[in-house]
């Protein structure tokens, strides 16, 4: 599965992306709806689709800190927006 | 085979740095790459009977030339002879950094991983089985401490022990569809490892297609990055244990605080004015010491000695005063510079400096640039032209281009001791309140054309921006000083050599005519500055010799303290008395900070104008901003003076 840019092809509207989510949580990436470079470079730091990380710091209004594949990532503002995850403790139905 | 090629590489945080420096010490040489601004370093490490030469590469995340760093690593090894790279991996963060070891591993050549924090990995609980990652991976794995030294030796064995010629590298199994493809590209490529092309023909990566004049149709990125993630944790699910697992580090506790949604930027504040305070109160202990060593000492005793032998007094003039005094009065400010170095260096090495960019994001945003856009200027304290070269890290042009532009506001060392000498003369007392309220103005100053950059030159949105906060660590003292002395080596080269010949330059202007030697007051410089004079009246700086001071400042700016000392006639012993009773006649308490204001904001020196060319690559911008530079250090300190006199200051 593959989205471009403009796709916006949010399947599942029970997805939040990376800013709603509450300290401390443990998330599965499901989407990237990002430009292509920018959905790379996540991948290649990663956050690939499928991977479950957690939500370390959702506190400073703007850049989001978690912790992926053992390594502290910071995701400023403007990135956050296009990371969709689902919580990785919630049953989806 | 005697001499052996290596090539160090790792991502960012990894201890690359630290590898280089334990295992060539000092002696390395630092350069640039041909082209490019990035710093090369290369040492060679003399093993056993070898010779090897080591070459640091940039730090990579990955081989995909997204920025500049990874497209030159990735060429430096493909084209050039490469025998074996040395991958450094930091081993608490294993997943993330084996990445780049496959991407290595698929270019073909040898590799041989350094396991670096082996010591950290421990303490949060990780048991790795060294043999069989090597077993998985094919390759030599040696477990490391870089920063306190440790397993060098047995480092250096693996490099000289490896057998090049039998080395068979693993091959990451991807899907049937991709192995296939893969099958299909390989005979069209005609150079380096088939397999590693065809991979990269898949991905579409288009320096390998234009190379090759392939086009595939599809991409097949996502599922070649996830298969190499989901063959590590194969690997790691066998060879690594947590055995404390969820349990909070020492990173986590500092960063609760230091990322803190109210505490965070109060703490980044107290740290930088302590920097700040520091850096004024240590040095100065050291700065009147060297400057009577100079001054009095040295001075004076190459004036005797010059005199006995019996030398004509225009000769000694121009080596006392004019290159003594000149190189001397720069030389007496390099424990200012170094302690400065030291500090900034220490935030960096230290982990701190990710998380200063980090809780400055928000505020940064506000005026349209990222957080990561803080850190050159945080670095400009110390230097403006590694400062400029630094914002090579922020991806997007146009927020690289106005990071560049507002730089040179952020004070660097070579002003500090011009802020010493005035702000001693005039504001006794307040030396530190009189210095910090102008890296404080060069700040609002930055941010204000930042802000009026991005809504009119530049307009847009700023890059988002993504950073690992590395672990927090100790820094070994010994590889910091390796770091300052890497520094301050090129600030005493500078003072050796450009302002060496500056000095010389300057002292025959003031003690020549078009009719040969002159009074001082007669002299070209003297018409030099008569000329410009006017220009500064309005700012109260209408005297030639203030005017003659500033415009030798453009070589470098620590020349302005030489050069004042020299056309005020204090050469030999000038103390801080003498200066005050001389300076006090050309200028009011008032003029005297106009002037600290004029100095802080006009163009910088020539090193940084030719720095904004190399990395802009543009004359358009390079003019633009030293001319635009001029006008606004013009304005302000034209404001202070006029609006100051108003009110009768």
């Amino acid at each position: 599965m593959r989205y471009g840019r403009n796709a916006h092809a949010l399947h599942d509207k029970s997805l939040l992306n990376l800013e709603q989510i509450a300290n401390n949580t443990e998330v599965i990436l499901m989407e990237l709806d990002s430009g292509k470079r920018l959905k790379r470079k996540l991948q290649e730091m990663g956050l690939t689709l499928g991977i479950k990380f957690k939500v370390l710091n959702n506190n400073l209004n703007g850049p989001v800190i978690v912790n992926v594949r053992g390594s502290k990532l910071a995701l400023g503002h403007g990135m956050v927006e296009k990371i969709y995850v689902k919580e990785a403790n919630k049953r989806s139905s | 085979m005697s001499n052996i090629n290596a090539v160090l590489v790792g991502n960012p945080n990894s201890g690359k740095t630290t590898l280089f420096n334990s295992l060539t010490g000092a002696k390395h040489k630092v350069g640039n790459w041909p082209g490019v601004t990035i710093e090369k370093k290369e040492g060679r490490v003399k093993h056993r009977d070898k010779e090897i030469n080591f070459v640091d590469l940039p730090g990579i995340y990955s081989l995909f030339p997204f920025s500049l760093e990874e497209k030159l690593s990735r060429e430096y090894i493909l084209e050039n002879d490469v025998d074996v790279i040395v991958n450094i991996v930091n081993a608490s963060n294993l997943e993330r950094n084996l990445y780049l070891t496959l991407q290595l591993i698929e270019l073909g050549k040898p590799v041989i991983l350094a396991l670096n924090m082996m010591d950290t990995a421990e303490k949060k609980g990780l048991k790795i089985d060294i043999e069989k990652i090597s077993k998985k991976l094919n390759l030599n794995v040696v477990p490391i401490i870089a920063i306190k030294e440790k397993g060098m030796d047995s480092l250096l064995d693996a490099v000289i022990n490896c057998k090049f010629e039998t080395y068979e590298p693993i091959e990451v199994k991807y899907s049937d569809e991709i192995e296939n493809k893969i099958e299909h590209y390989q005979p069209q490529v005609s150079k380096y490892n088939k397999r590693w092309v065809s991979i990269k023909l898949l991905e579409k990566d288009s320096v390998i297609s234009k190379m090759f004049d392939v086009e595939t149709k599809e991409d097949y990125t996502d599922d070649i990055t996830i298969a190499k993630y989901d063959f590590i944790n194969t690997v790691l699910d066998d060879a690594l244990y947590n055995t404390k697992e969820d349990h909070e580090s020492l990173t986590d506790k500092i960063d609760n605080y230091v990322t803190h949604k109210y505490f965070g930027i109060p703490i980044f504040l107290v740290i930088i004015t302590a920097v700040f305070f520091l850096t004024f109160n240590i040095g100065n202990v050291f700065v009147d010491q060297l400057d009577y060593f100079f001054n009095v000492i040295v001075a004076g005793f190459t004036r005797n000695f010059l005199n006995g032998i019996g030398i004509a007094n225009w000769m000694i003039s121009l080596i006392v005063d004019g290159i003594i005094g000149g190189v001397g009065g720069v030389l007496t400010f390099v424990p200012n510079i170094a302690i400065l170095f030291f500090f900034i260096s220490l935030l960096e090495d230290s982990g701190y400096m990710a998380r200063a960019a980090l809780v400055m994001d928000k505020q940064m945003r506000k005026i349209g640039l990222n957080g990561k856009t803080f850190i050159p200027m945080i670095m400009g304290f110390g230097c403006n032209v590694p400062a400029i070269m630094s914002t090579r890290t922020l991806q997007n042009e146009r927020d690289r281009l106005i990071a560049i532009l507002i730089n040179p506001f952020m004070s660097c060392g070579a002003r500090l001791p011009i802020y010493i000498l005035f702000a001693s003369v005039f504001f006794p007392g307040y030396e530190a309140i009189v210095t910090l309220s102008l890296y404080l103005l060069g700040i609002l100053i930055a941010v204000l054309m930042a802000f009026i950059f991005r809504r009119t030159l530049f307009k847009g949105k700023t890059m988002p921006f993504m950073m690992e906060l590395p672990d927090y660590h100790l820094p070994n003292l010994k590889l910091l000083a390796i770091h300052v002395w890497e520094k301050v080596k090129g600030y005493i080269i500078k003072a050796g050599t450009i302002i060496f010949a500056a000095s010389v330059v300057i002292w025959f202007v003031l003690n020549y005519n078009m009719s040969g030697p002159a009074e001082f007051t007669n002299s070209f410089g003297a018409s030099l500055g008569r000329a410009f004079a006017p220009f500064l009246k309005p700012l109260g700086l209408g005297d030639w010799r203030v005017a003659i001071s500033l415009i030798s400042g453009i070589v470098a700016k620590e020349i302005v303290v030489a050069n004042i000392a020299i056309v005020f006639g204090l050469t030999e012993s000038a103390s801080m008395a003498q200066f005050g009773a001389v300076l006090g006649q050309t200028f009011s308490q008032l003029s005297a900070y106009g002037f600290l204001t004029f100095v802080l904001l006009y163009t910088p020196c020539i090193a940084t104008v030719a720095v904004i060319k190399r990395e802009t690559n543009s004359w358009k911008w390079t003019i633009f901003s030293v001319v635009y530079q001029l006008i606004i250090a013009w304005t302000v300190a034209m404001l202070i003076f006029q609006v100051g006199s108003l009110f009768g200051l």
